[in-house]
């Protein structure tokens, strides 16, 4: 064994050993990437699962620029929230694999069903998309997707709960040595989930009071209005959800978790911080529906995404909490790897800069094309 | 030991990451290939009268290209990711902690990939023509870069060349001996497949134009798996002596004809290879005879012999994941070079086998199979053990086991003589005629000392 973990072994838990290669950069550093990115993938990730309810509501309210709208964007929303899924699940796996790589196994069955309903998701948008637009059955693709998704964001609950609950793993896994087992028993995981998919129509809803304020100031007024307005209500509403679940989460907490939010500052602060831009979003986004102008909509998205930033924190917060008995990342040595370090950030730079010139170049010919069959 | 293993009756969780690998392999070799096809016609298109429909028949192309690589070749690329951490977590940890930067670079060319096609697809009508391929140019090269990264993390696992856990070099691990084979190899693939899938949307194009479409994918495909064998020669020089023996000894494997195995699959590479040369002759030959079946059908040839090419590195590297450092079973080799460790107690060292195990026990021996065999066999489909251990007697499945190393595919037995009596008692009592731990235990010293 490993000299470095014997103090990390709890009892009776079965801790695996952190790899023995130890961590590349300073744990601070994975995290931030890790925060970065996964911000950007809850952002893509609320906007197409929300996406994918509020076209559902258009076909039953028969709003057609509506379903076009999600139409055209739920597969490229799809494409970048599996993209920007990816160094979060990576930066996990430096930070806490041994935890992860635990809880998958022991829902094995469930985690590997993630990849089929990935495709279904993602195959049944592309249909949507490209399916005439009365075509009789365009309406279960999208149904399809948004079930399928909804299945998955449901595994990843399971998985994630289950991570930060050592105490349970060694019972799973003696009574499913397969992985034919979830953790819905786990106390936060029916909020926890409830809180994620109901926070999608915040960021979805955000979304379409964006794209009503571009309308109007393209000169489509009544349809602009009519887009804003529909995301400002999907806003509200999952708003109201998402903090009732959020309260439902923090009740369900152990009492020592709840303490840590209740009695530090950072998680307080992050939880504040995150609760006031959301209520901020939805009040931007009810202003941007009332009047013409980009600035409350475009605040309304900042917001938003300045919310999800402190959830994503928050999260990390609340796991060191739960994990402090068994794990702790300051146990773990640093062998730095910044030569490999620099040539990642050397190829993102390069990367970004590269899409940036190019969409600079792209993008307003693009958008010309989309006013015009607005 | 270290982290429990997914049980997975019948088809065993190797055969998950397999069955989702070859699928990807295919895909994301079309999906460089293609691309580069795609470059290559954007650019043959403006020197073409009829540039316009050959650019209607590129739309169309990117169309399919961009949702069969995305949503198949992306998704199970994810799938590979998931299904390895499923199937051996170790080996799984050793590669993201090694290489986690190289991971992430890898994600920046995913990032750029999917915004240059996406800028290339819905800038079609919209875009100048210079840009149109000046993107198709960037999606190649992005493209291949992406392989670049991810063939020295693969290769990596075969060949580790001057690393070692205790070094980590990682410019040592990541630039193998494998590596440039594998690299060359693997672009040549890309290739023959990217003008595989060519023809395969060229047969519904009207006549006049397909021809020439077909004779364009046609010398993609020619060259690359010509020259293909000459790669896979150099490849076969780099890799380990272990495996070139095994390749070598032929059919003499004990446990389910191993060797049969390594060997079946490198002709398989080697026959598809020669079937889609001669496939493409004929349809370079007769363009018109390109039918959407027949294009369909060399592209099926080609995934058995992607199947080929990857069991068979997956076989050259038995028994480890990563040469010489993990075992498949996630036993490290420094701690089987130790006897102190390799020779106690095997739940001394475990930590998921459930509490109140009785020694001897039928549990002892099944909760042993599952935590250090279960990961390679399961006991009646893929790689069954109940078949392998059908003959076994007693005295004869104690020696196995503590001779396993001798079998070249097998790691070497963790524990002590109680857990092998434990483990051959429960295997061999699968097959209907009871035998306890202290019966084979006492078979043991009989059969040596004979």
């Amino acid at each position: 064994m490993t000299p470095f973990l014997a103090p990390l072994l709890g009892a009776a838990v079965p801790m695996p050993s952190p790899d023995p290669l130890g961590y590349p950069a300073a744990p601070a550093v994975m995290q931030a990437l890790a925060y970065l990115t996964l911000t950007l993938h809850f952002l893509a990730m609320m906007f197409t699962v929300g996406g994918a309810m509020l076209v559902l509501v258009a076909y039953l309210r028969g709003d057609r620029p509506t379903q076009r709208f999600f139409s055209a964007a739920l597969p490229l929303g799809f494409s970048y929230l599996v993209t920007f899924g990816i160094p979060p699940l990576l930066f996990v796996q430096v930070l806490y694999g041994q935890l992860f790589y635990t809880s998958s196994v022991l829902i094995g069955v469930f985690w590997i069903l993630v990849v089929p309903l990935l495709i279904a998701a993602y195959g049944a948008l592309y249909w949507h998309r490209f399916a005439r637009e009365g075509h009789p059955h365009r309406w279960l693709a999208a149904m399809l997707a948004f079930a399928a998704m909804l299945c998955i964001a449901f595994i990843y609950v399971n998985n994630l709960t289950l991570l930060q609950t050592p105490d349970a793993w060694l019972a799973k896994y003696a009574a499913h040595p397969g992985g034919m087992t979830l953790n819905t028993a786990e106390p936060t995981h029916g909020p926890r989930y409830a809180f994620f998919m109901l926070h999608t129509l915040v960021v979805a809803g955000a979304a379409l009071v964006l794209r009503g304020a571009h309308l109007r100031r393209w000169g489509h007024e009544d349809a602009g209005r009519s887009s804003a307005r529909q995301g400002a209500i999907a806003m509200l509403i999952g708003l109201c959800g998402a903090s009732a679940a959020a309260g439902g989460v923090l009740a369900a907490m152990p009492a020592g978790v709840r303490a840590f939010v209740f009695g530090n500052a950072l998680p307080l602060g992050l939880l504040v911080a995150g609760a006031g831009l959301d209520v901020a979003a939805v009040g931007l986004g009810a202003i941007a529906s009332r009047r013409s102008g980009l600035a409350a909509a475009y605040g309304a998205a900042v917001a938003v995404t300045g919310a999800l930033a402190c959830l994503v924190v928050l999260r990390d917060q609340v796991r060191g909490a739960y994990l402090e008995p068994y794990f702790s990342l300051s146990g773990v040595p640093v062998y730095a790897q910044w030569g490999m370090l620099a040539i990642f950030a050397a190829s993102l730079a390069v990367g970004l800069a590269l899409l940036i010139v190019l969409l600079c170049k792209i993008a307003p010919a693009l958008a010309a094309g989309r006013r015009k069959t607005a | 030991m270290n982290y429990p293993v997914w049980n997975v009756s019948f088809l065993g969780s190797g055969l998950v990451v397999a069955i989702i690998a070859i699928i990807h392999v295919l895909i994301s070799h079309i999906a460089v290939g293609g691309g580069i096809f795609i470059a290559v016609a954007e650019w043959w298109a403006g020197r073409q009268a009829d540039g316009d429909r050959v650019r209607t028949f590129l739309h169309g192309f990117v169309k399919y290209f961009l949702i069969y690589t995305t949503v198949f070749g992306a998704m199970t690329g994810v799938g590979i990711w998931f299904a390895i951490g499923l199937a051996n977590p170790e080996g799984t940890s050793l590669l993201i902690h090694q290489f986690v930067f190289a991971w992430a670079t890898e994600w920046v060319t995913f990032i750029g990939e999917l915004t240059v096609l996406y800028l290339y697809f819905y800038g079609w009508g919209v875009n100048s023509r210079r840009m149109q391929l000046l993107l198709a140019v960037l999606y190649a090269v992005i493209a291949w870069l992406s392989l670049f990264v991810i063939n020295g993390i693969l290769s990596f696992m075969l060949t580790p060349g001057g690393w070692t856990p205790e070094n980590r070099d990682i410019a040592a691990g990541f630039f193998n001996p494998t590596f440039l084979p594998s690299l060359l190899g693997r672009t040549l693939a890309m290739l023959v497949l990217g003008g595989l899938f060519a023809m395969l949307l060229a047969a519904r194009v009207e006549d006049g134009l397909k021809e020439r479409i077909v004779a364009l994918a046609a010398r993609f495909v020619l060259p690359a798996a010509v020259a293909m064998p000459a790669l896979a020669v150099w490849y076969w020089f780099a890799l380990p002596e272990a495996a070139q023996t095994m390749w070598l000894d032929g059919a003499t494997g004990v446990a389910g004809g191993r060797l049969e195995a390594v060997t079946r699959y490198s002709w398989l590479a080697v026959i598809t290879g020669a079937l889609i040369v001669i496939g493409t002759l004929a349809f370079a030959a007769r363009p018109r005879a390109v039918t959407r079946a027949a294009a369909l059908a060399m592209l099926l040839i080609a995934q058995l012999g992607v199947l080929g090419g990857e069991f068979f590195r997956e076989m050259a590297r038995k028994p480890y994941v990563v040469h010489g450092t993990l075992y498949s079973n996630g036993l490290w080799q420094a701690e089987s070079k130790s006897p102190a460790t390799l020779d106690a107690p095997y739940f001394e060292a475990a930590r998921w086998e459930p509490p109140g195990i009785a020694p001897g026990s039928p549990a002892h021996g099944e909760w042993i199979y599952r935590l250090q065999c279960a990961s390679c066999h399961t006991l009646d489909g893929y790689r069954a053990l109940d078949t392998r251990t059908r003959a076994w007697t007693p005295a004869f499945a104690e020696r196995f086991l503590r001779n396993l190393p001798q079998q070249g595919v097998m790691p070497p037995f963790h524990g002590d003589a109680a857990d092998r009596a434990a483990l051959a008692a429960w295997l061999i009592s699968r097959h209907g005629t009871p035998v306890t731990a202290a019966e084979v235990g006492a078979a043991a010293p009989e059969e040596v000392t004979r």
